[in-house]
């Protein structure tokens, strides 16, 4: 039994004004705003959006430099990179936007979006194909992990929209060297990123170094010592020159920037690297331990950072994404393809780099040790990769016929299908609510104590130590005493009850060895405290009233 | 050489080769006791896998029972599940039914143990010539280039050592590639192509009795059937869109084994919701009998036997992925390295694929995709990556097309040859030994000097084998290392033959 029915070319008209609508710039900003908001208010309604640690250190960061016992721009510190926190200020003075994590959720949700339109551009540019150009797009709204940190505070997405903002320039102005205009909005955006992320760092230089290579002042290779001379190209090497002054000067202004601020606001140009708060310090316990498998093993940083990506991405459009990035790498017609590459592959070199050299740290149950404390940390660096295999994807949807783009649509569809599922994990998600980087599944009892007994007064605590969470409280931050208002914390440190009337300390923080081991102090402490809460790790100490 | 007596072939060959290499003996030995006897190393019985579905089919035949008395449950551990006072085998019925006839026709003839193993074989059997009508009307290879394939699946992977005993993995392949055949033969009938959708729907709903993650496996099947009852055509004005309903019509086939499976589960689990491997049954060891009694009510409260945490799990598959595709243990290109061929064979088709195509790759996909993520990727004790005897399969087909390419054509088949002659080896190691050989995981801690074919060249030269046609008619005559080279000899020969006598160009018709 056969049914027939037809389908006149008037509703193909329609369908078509449609579908073009659909896979245009405005279609992919509408769909962006839909997800971005939706997702929000999902984990917001969840109580999800500030469950990764580092989230709430973000906002208390913004919320310091305007709202804090001694705000102002040296609030920003000198570890994290400052950009995203000076973009949540005008968020953050709300005392509901900060608490809630909302502040960071539009900065990160704005970012979302423009990068979803930046990489649909990305795509058509070098594409030249609309539907290719959304289907790229739409494997990156569409990714799970990516629109659960477009709804958090974290930093990835600030990272992500400058990365590809820049690389759009960047590719633009490769493509066509006369639109000067294109190289300074890469570098701006480089500017920006560099800013952002320390990732943001490697991107400029890589920039950088693909710009040498574009003007290389040599077109054949000299084999003779004579052939240096020879071949030079001095009017290549001028514009060289020129274009190399002009982009690193605005593009590597942020770095420059950032050491100098370390030096003049901490006394330390590279005091990110390696102060006791720095990413390099924490990992020396792991490597102690002996659970820091990728230091100084090229292999392990690889795979580590590969499997990161790929848990990231979903292992079907991942999959996709290495035939797809063979496939352009052998495209001839592409062209400046290798440099493009080098442009995109600049997260996974930096990720491996820095996992390779210990300045960072990645678990994933995939291929950590049954053995190990933590199998599941920092997963999220892999979503950086999520842009280059949106562009794969799109890449390939552009090459193949009508049939094998139904199978790749397919593969979509079963990849979402795979998260749905459980198969797949959204594993930046499950590291926000689960895993080490996780605030959400480490709230300590004495968090809800202090959070319904806190009346009133100053509270110090080491911010470092995360021991309680400030916006989970009542307490305003400007109640707060920690290790960046001079002089409170040091005056603290010495007598305890000069302005505090709370002391919140965990075992080993620096409150404690400040404190409670030195027994002068801690004979200091307890004749104006009352210790009101204990716990084996966490003690709080409340004002005697009279004295 | 018409296909009637290309199909008569191979099941000669393969009734030849399956014979000269199964395991057990002659007899009309039945009870637990006497069974037993036969399962230390090298015996039919060696495996808990084996033994659990004979149980099952013994416990119907003798006790007309589904639910295993201790003795049976003793014999099939620890691949028994114990809940509520009763014993379970762990598997779908479909392996355990299927060998009755073959069972009975046995009792009668005095070869029970042989006759219901033989009942795989004769799957294996089918695999071939399905492989073989593919090869030849899907792919249009020609007669010898469509035997090779048959053959290299039969005979030069590790699924023969599964071929000759009672395993659900040649069943799953059959009905895997039957149905791929069917759905093909039914997209290209002229009217509705009502029995051929019935019988897509018949195999697919059966291939469930037979192992549960086959409703997975056959998925890129079954949207192919889907796909295929569409036909698109374009006018200048309209779009018009033919269906063909005959495969909603004839879904009732599926819900009809549906339902009779759920019925199973209702009456012997009593939930239809549950199968034998569910979460809430205790797997059953041997030593564990007197707790188990005692403990009846806390073993309802403490479930051990958790599938659903050790399957279907992303963190699982680069172990996975890595253990069956490379491992030193497990690897199919380890064991079985012509079906790296297959893969080239995908390389060759890049540029003309199609649908058929895209659903072999579909369902090697697939395929590793359950297996890699499965907490066992092993397949515990075992014989090579049997969880991948699909995809061998598949890849056979694969490796005869890259063969068949009409460019550098000596080179090709040299390089065939000797991969051939390497995998059959291995393959015939397997056989003519044993299927249990722990994964390295297990091997390691355990001090086991092999973990891979490496015990079964052992066991070769130490005569350890159950080979029946050696056992009982040759074992005075020569050694087990003779045999073997007898057997291998001839499937060289076999081979060489077919390599000889390819056609100079491929794909004339």
């Amino acid at each position: 039994m056969i049914i027939n029915f037809s389908l006149s070319s008037k509703f193909f008209e329609r369908l078509n004004k449609l579908f073009d609508w659909l896979v245009s710039t405005k279609g992919i900003l509408i769909i962006s705003i839909i997800a971005a908001i939706s997702a929000s208010l999902y984990f917001y309604i969840h109580g999800y959006t500030v469950a990764y640690g580092d989230a709430e250190s973000h906002l208390n960061i913004a919320k310091r430099v305007v709202q804090s016992l001694t705000p102002g721009l040296a609030q920003l510190g000198g570890i994290w990179l400052p950009l995203p926190h000076i973009l949540m200020l005008p968020f953050v003075t709300s005392n509901f936007l900060w608490r809630s994590g909302l502040a960071g959720s539009i900065v990160s949700g704005a970012a979302f979006i423009i990068s979803s339109v930046y990489l649909y551009k990305l795509v058509y540019l070098l594409t030249q194909n609309k539907i290719a150009a959304f289907i790229g797009a739409i494997v990156f709204i569409s990714n799970p992990n990516v629109l659960y940190l477009q709804s958090t505070p974290m930093t990835e997405l600030s990272l992500i929209v400058f990365f590809i903002l820049s690389s759009y320039y960047f590719v633009k102005y490769i493509q066509d060297d006369s639109k000067l205009i294109s190289l300074l909005l890469s570098a701006f955006f480089g500017f920006c990123a560099a800013l952002s992320r320390y990732d943001g760092w490697g991107l400029v230089v890589a920039e950088a170094g693909i710009l040498t290579l574009y003007y290389f002042p040599y077109r054949k290779v000299p084999l003779r010592l004579s052939q240096i001379k020879e071949y030079w190209d001095k009017k290549t090497y001028n514009k060289l020159e020129g274009v190399l002054i002009m982009f690193c000067t605005l593009a590597f202004f942020a770095i420059i920037a950032w050491l100098m601020w370390g030096y003049l606001i901490l006394g330390d140009p590279l005091y990110f690297t390696h102060s006791q708060f720095s990413a390099k310090s924490q990992q020396q316990s792991w490597l102690a331990r002996g659970e820091l498998p990728a230091y100084h093993h090229i292999f392990q940083s690889v795979l580590y950072y590969i499997v990161t990506a790929m848990s990231n991405a979903g292992i079907v459009i991942f999959g996709i994404a290495l035939v797809a990035f063979v496939i352009y790498l052998f495209d001839r017609n592409q062209k400046h393809r290798f440099l493009i590459a080098m442009l995109l592959l600049v997260p996974f070199v930096f990720n491996v780099a820095t996992l390779y050299m210990g300045q960072s740290v990645i678990f994933i149950p995939h291929v950590t040790p049954v053995g190990f404390d933590w199998r599941l940390f920092n997963v999220r660096y892999g979503v950086m990769m999520i842009p280059m295999v949106a562009f794969l994807v799109g890449f390939i949807f552009s090459k193949i016929k009508l049939t094998t783009r139904w199978l790749i649509v397919g593969l979509m569809i079963v990849q979402i299908g795979l998260f749905g599922v459980g198969y797949s994990k959204i594993i930046s998600f499950e590291d926000g609510v689960s895993g080490l980087s996780s605030a959400i599944s480490k709230s300590p009892d004495a968090q809800f104590w202090i959070a319904q007994h806190y009346d009133q007064g100053l509270v110090l605590e080491d911010d470092f130590a995360r021991t309680i969470s400030i916006v989970r409280t009542k307490i305003p931050m400007q109640n707060i005493i920690y290790i960046g208002n001079k002089p409170y914390w040091e005056e603290s440190l010495i007598a305890p009850e000069k302005y505090a009337t709370w002391i919140v300390m965990q075992r080993d923080d620096a409150l404690w060895r400040a404190i409670y081991d030195v027994p002068a102090i801690q004979g200091r402490l307890y004749s104006h405290f009352q210790k009101v809460y204990t716990s084996p790790e966490i003690l709080i100490f409340k004002r005697v009233a009279n004295k | 050489m018409k296909n009637k007596l290309v199909i008569i072939f191979l099941i000669i060959l393969g009734s030849i080769f399956y014979i000269l290499t199964i395991r057990g003996a002659l007899g009309t030995s039945k009870t637990p006791n006497e069974l037993t006897k036969l399962s230390s190393l090298g015996q039919p019985f060696e495996s808990s896998h084996e033994r659990a579905s004979y149980a099952l089919t013994s416990s119907f035949l003798l006790d007309h029972s589904l639910v295993l008395s201790k003795a049976w449950a003793d014999f099939g551990s620890p691949d028994v599940g114990y809940a509520n006072g009763k014993f379970y085998s762990f598997f779908p019925p479909g392996v355990s039914f299927s060998i009755i006839p073959l069972y009975l026709l046995g009792q009668r003839f005095g070869f029970i143990q042989l006759g219901a193993f033989f009942t795989i074989a004769l799957f294996a059997i089918g695999v071939l010539i399905f492989l073989y009508l593919i090869c030849r009307n899907i792919f249009k290879l020609s007669q010898m280039y469509s035997i090779l394939a048959a053959i290299v699946f039969g005979f030069s992977t590790t699924s023969w050592s599964y071929a000759i005993t009672v395993y659900q993995h040649l069943p799953t392949t059959f009905f895997l590639i039957s149905s791929f055949y069917l759905v093909w033969k039914y997209k290209n009938s002229e009217r509705s192509g009502w029995p051929w959708a019935v019988l897509v729907w018949f195999m697919y709903g059966i291939s469930i009795f037979f192992d549960y993650p086959n409703a997975l496996l056959l998925l890129p099947i079954m949207f192919y059937f889907l796909f295929s009852s569409f036909d698109f055509k374009k006018s200048a004005d309209k779009l018009s869109i033919k269906f063909r309903v005959t495969i909603l019509i004839t879904f009732i086939v599926f819900i009809a084994l549906a339902a009779l499976h759920l019925y199973y589960n209702q009456s012997l689990y009593g939930s239809w919701k549950k199968i034998g491997q569910s979460s809430n049954f205790q797997r059953y060891r041997i030593g564990d009998y007197e707790q188990l009694i005692q403990k009846r009510a806390d073993f309802q409260a403490a479930p051990t036997v958790t599938t659903s945490d050790q399957i279907f799990k992303e963190d699982l598959i680069i172990n996975g992925g890595f253990t069956l595709l490379f491992g030193p243990d497990k690897g199919i290109f380890l064991f079985s390295p012509i079906l790296l061929l297959g893969l080239f064979g995908i390389f060759e088709i890049r540029k003309k694929l199609n649908m058929e195509y895209g659903v072999l790759i579909a369902i090697l996909l697939v395929n590793l995709l359950i297996y890699a993520s499965f907490g066992d990727p092993w397949g515990g004790w075992a014989y090579g990556p049997r969880y991948l005897i699909p995809s061998m399969a598949v890849l056979s087909i694969l490796a005869v097309i890259w063969l068949a390419q009409n460019s550098r054509i000596i080179i090709r088949r040299v390089i065939f040859f000797l991969l051939f002659a390497y995998s059959a080896a291995i393959a015939l190691l397997g056989v003519i030994t044993t299927n249990v050989v722990p994964p390295k995981i297990e091997a390691i801690p355990l001090h086991l000097p092999y973990y891979n074919f490496l015990l079964n060249y052992h066991l070769l030269r130490n005569g350890v084998t159950s080979n029946f046609i050696y056992t009982t008619y040759l074992s005075n005559h020569f050694s087990l290392l003779t045999y073997f080279l007898i057997i291998y000899s001839l499937l060289l020969l076999v081979i060489l033959f077919i390599l000889i006598n390819l056609p100079r160009r491929e794909y004339d018709n």
